[in-house]
């Protein structure tokens, strides 16, 4: 990274935010379940020499990976084919239109009853609520492909097939993937929630354990890891985002940022 | 076949759209035969059906009646014996401009290599091969429609159908495409219907210059230009001056009538 006047900007709060944090901590002018920087990343180093961190990484890491790569799948192919059939549309609208502004975390009790404590029941329901928002953003990316570029497709030749996989899905990658990229963020909500309440791995379960036990700063380290986890998986679905949707990209907001 | 055979055949054509028990009627009774190699320019005004009318040669709607051949066969649903270039933009965003001029060779079965070759020439033919490697998204306006024209001219078809494809440039940039597809134009006489706004356009490109009625759409006018020459001063010239005046004339009154009928 070079060094300019605006890469110094970015850093400035959140490093003020830190040192102001650490210092007001040490003198005690903040309540104690606040933490002190420096006693978190001690906790983490802690844990981490333990190995119950790696163990609880592992563990959230395999059902977020998984649950979400289900649920995301599952919500393209169901949101292609309702985008492409009315029948399949008319099934799944009502059902989606029904379910989707629950809270699905609230699904966990029966979750739980379905697939017992272990990983099952939070990879279920992690792809159960990535499933909505891919469903909901797919089929609205395939209604919305410009016909024009279809009818263009057919004007050359091509047969219903090839429009589909050659036209239709890359015209409708760029809201399908927002669709997954707000399906990532459940998933971490709902891994953050299934973990916590009934769990006896992961880093929502270290968090929760922290809390109980006021260990304030055992607690925020669940969090930093969560964060991180998030921005880096963030980070990574743009990374590939950028890569497979070059042309489309040009000219919006997102490609003059980067 | 006999040797008078048109290529292209129109009888008796009608369109009515209706949307919500509101019917607009776009063309009516409208009867039209086209020559192999023919530039056939269609001029009118605004909302009188010239659009819909290459829509349907092209297969994309339906006629409400009225029967259409070409090569003597009944027009059926969209195919590459008729290149359509639309009115907006219809280029593929996340293919460069070399692949989407390469689109229609696949299409028709070309290995790689070859319709990458033969993708190349006709980027060359509309001098954008320093933007091959582009996508359309970093191209400029004239530039994309020139890898639009690029892409029609790849895919060959019997007839182009090209519906004001220079409509939204400048004319400086206008003036250079309307040079560049006239020479492209007279080295094979690609059979073509050409839709524009633009009097100077459609006579400075047609061998035929059609003028459609105020909605629904029906033949004014067809002109025939026998005098094929373009070079030189031939914009300043007396003959197409006259033209320019009594195409302008034609389509005036229309243009009229359509916005009496717009106000209405
Ligand atoms: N899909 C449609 N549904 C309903 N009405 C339509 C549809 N397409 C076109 N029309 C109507 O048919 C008429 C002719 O439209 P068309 O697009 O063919 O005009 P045009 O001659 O191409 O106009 P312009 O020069 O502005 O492009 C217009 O009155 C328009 O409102
Ligand atoms: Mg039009």
């Amino acid at each position: 990274m070079r060094i300019n006047s605006a890469s110094i900007q970015n850093w400035i709060l959140p490093v003020a935010a830190l040192a102001a944090w650490e210092i007001l901590g040490r003198v005690g002018m903040l309540p104690r379940y606040l933490s002190t920087p420096s006693a978190i990343l001690a906790a983490l180093w802690e844990i981490a020499l333990t190995g119950e961190l790696f163990v609880a990484l592992a563990a959230s890491l395999y059902r977020v990976s998984v649950g979400f790569a289900l649920g995301t799948a599952a919500g393209i192919v169901v949101g292609l084919g309702a985008g492409i059939l009315p029948g399949v549309r008319h099934f799944f609208d009502p059902l989606v239109s029904f379910l989707y502004s629950i809270p699905k975390v609230t699904f966990l009790p029966i979750f739980l009853l379905l697939f017992g404590l272990g990983h099952a029941s939070k990879i279920a329901i992690i792809a159960f609520s990535g499933f909505f928002p891919v469903f909901v953003a797919s089929r609205h990316a395939v209604l919305s492909v410009d016909k024009l570029l279809l009818w263009a497709a057919r004007n050359m030749g091509a047969p219903s097939w090839t429009i589909f996989f050659r036209v239709v899905i890359p015209a409708a990658a760029p809201q399908l993937f927002s669709g997954v990229r707000i399906g990532l963020a459940h998933a971490f909500v709902v891994l953050f929630a299934a973990e916590l309440i009934g769990s006896k791995v992961g880093l929502g379960t270290i968090i929760s354990y922290g809390e109980e036990w006021v260990r304030f700063d055992l607690m925020f380290a669940g969090i930093v890891c969560f964060a991180v986890f998030g921005f880096l998986s963030d980070r990574m679905l743009l990374a590939i985002r950028s890569r497979l949707l070059k042309g489309q990209m040009i000219g919006t907001e997102e490609e003059i940022v980067r | 076949m006999p040797a008078t055979m048109p290529l292209l055949e129109v009888t008796d054509l009608d369109k009515t759209f209706t949307v919500d028990s509101r019917s607009v009627r776009a063309i009516d009774h409208l009867s039209l035969s086209i020559d192999e190699h023919e530039f056939v320019s269609i001029v009118g005004p605004s909302g009188c059906g010239k659009s819909t009318f290459l829509h349907i040669i092209g297969g994309f709607e339906p006629a409400t009646a009225g029967e259409l051949r070409l090569s003597g066969r009944p027009i059926g649903p969209p195919g590459p014996d008729r290149g359509m270039m639309f009115q907006e933009l219809s280029l593929f965003p996340w293919l460069t401009a070399i692949e989407n001029v390469a689109w229609p060779l696949e299409m028709k079965g070309l290995p790689k290599r070859e319709r990458t070759a033969k993708a190349a020439e006709y980027l060359d033919l509309v001098h954008l091969s320093r933007f091959a490697d582009v996508y359309p998204g970093q191209l400029s306006g004239g530039m994309k429609q020139r890898v639009a024209l690029a892409r029609l001219f790849a895919l060959d078809p019997e007839i182009m159908l090209m519906d004001e494809p220079f409509g939204a440039l400048d004319s400086q940039t206008r003036e250079l495409l309307q040079e560049e597809l006239q020479s492209i134009w007279r080295r094979a006489r690609k059979t073509a219907l050409f839709v524009t706004h633009d009097i100077d356009e459609a006579i400075y490109l047609g061998t035929r210059v059609i003028v459609f009625t105020a909605r629904p759409g029906r033949i004014k006018a067809d002109i025939r230009i026998p005098n094929l020459d373009r070079s030189g001063d031939y914009r300043k010239s007396r003959e197409y001056l006259a033209l320019r005046v009594e195409v302008w004339d034609l389509v005036r009154d229309e243009v009229l009538k359509a916005r009496a009928l717009e106000e209405a």
